[in-house]
């Protein structure tokens, strides 16, 4: 079985897996890190959503093969220690998540959109940005909220790569 | 915003372990000995089960069974029910086929089980699964209601003939034709 050298929450690793395996079964099986979800089968639902390399990926649309040697972050490696994260803080705040399946994926999501807008953001160009990550429970309402409030918080350099 | 009782805001305990990852959903639990299932689907919107071969599936490593339909019935697991029993407007009690959790002999959509593969890892199961070979007779299907419902066409449960399961309304629908406008000449 090949191994996958990769750094995840800023942590070295190196995993043996079946050239099949996705990314996402890589952090849910092998390194225990079941905060990045599985929700379809089609890359639809953004519940799998992570960063690779300061970008945000669909887990499950890539290979972990293709994450050798890149720079992972998940939904357990954006806080600092006891410190939230804006965007988590954010959506407690205000009330973004119901059952919570979806959340780790809007998180990760959202983090992204707010780094490329600059934090630049309208409720128009939130709801654009999010049509990659799917809610059963909220109706979208609270989580475009916690983003706007989020993006009010996070310090973003104006012009974003 | 000092609204204290009935109307003040009252904050979610839940909520931390979800927005940091640490939920424990049902896929995220880790057992000693957990197993993986992985269902055999038929591709077939209708269509008799002749029969389904798993001898090479049982080879394969790390395969513990493969399961079928008829065993649902040897082993007397009931069928999936109908929460709500509806009376059709001639009073009779409505006519629901039978549903098991994997279909035995018949096949009434695409996608509906006819066995599973249980493995000890997910990608065990399903290159088992690969190697289950079933046998189908391909029936003609009714994938539309006007269609169902017309003289001559397939039957699909033999406790619904003609293909109603029921005839049914609530309402008045005297009061109600009298109540819309006319349509128009």
């Amino acid at each position: 079985m090949p191994t996958v050298d990769l750094t995840i929450n800023r942590k070295a690793v190196s995993v043996d897996v079946e050239d099949r395996t996705l990314l996402v079964h890589v952090l849910r099986e092998n390194l225990n890190l079941t905060g990045t979800h599985v929700g379809c089968d089609t890359s639809q639902c953004g519940a799998c959503v992570v960063h690779v390399d300061g970008r945000a990926v669909k887990s499950c649309t890539m290979l972990a093969g293709q994450a050798a040697g890149c720079d992972v972050t998940t939904i357990e490696g954006i806080a600092n220690g006891d410190e939230l994260h804006p965007m988590q803080a954010a959506f407690r705040d205000n009330h973004g998540l119901q059952c919570g399946y979806c959340t780790p994926g809007m998180i990760m999501s959202s983090i992204d959109i707010v780094n490329r807008y600059g934090g630049q953001l309208d409720e128009a160009t939130v709801r654009h940005e999010l049509e990659g990550n799917i809610c059963r429970c909220t109706g979208y309402h609270n989580i475009v909220k916690s983003v706007l409030d989020a993006a009010g918080r996070m310090k973003v350099p104006k012009a974003a790569e | 915003m000092g609204v204290e009782g009935i109307g003040a805001s009252v904050k979610r305990k839940e909520d931390r372990r979800f927005i940091t990852g640490k939920g424990r959903y049902v896929d995220d639990i880790k057992l000693v000995g957990l197993t993986h299932a992985q269902f055999i689907r038929s591709p077939h919107a209708h269509a008799k089960v002749k029969g389904i071969d798993s001898s090479e599936a049982m080879k394969m490593p790390g395969v513990v069974a493969v399961l079928t339909g008829l065993q649902i019935v040897d082993d007397k697991v009931g069928n999936l029910i109908c929460g709500w029993a509806i009376t059709s407007k001639d009073g009779s009690p409505m006519k629901m086929g039978a549903w098991p959790a994997m279909a035995p002999e018949t096949v009434r959509f695409v996608g509906q089980a006819v066995a599973v593969v249980i493995a000890e890892t997910k990608n065990q199961a399903k290159d088992a699964a690969e190697a289950v070979v079933v046998d189908y007779e391909e029936l003609e299907a009714v994938p539309d209601i006007r269609a169902a419902i017309k003289q001559g066409a397939p039957q699909l449960h033999p406790e619904a003939p003609g293909n109603v399961v029921y005839d049914w309304h609530i309402g008045d629908e005297a009061a109600v034709k009298g109540a819309l406008p006319r349509p128009r000449t």
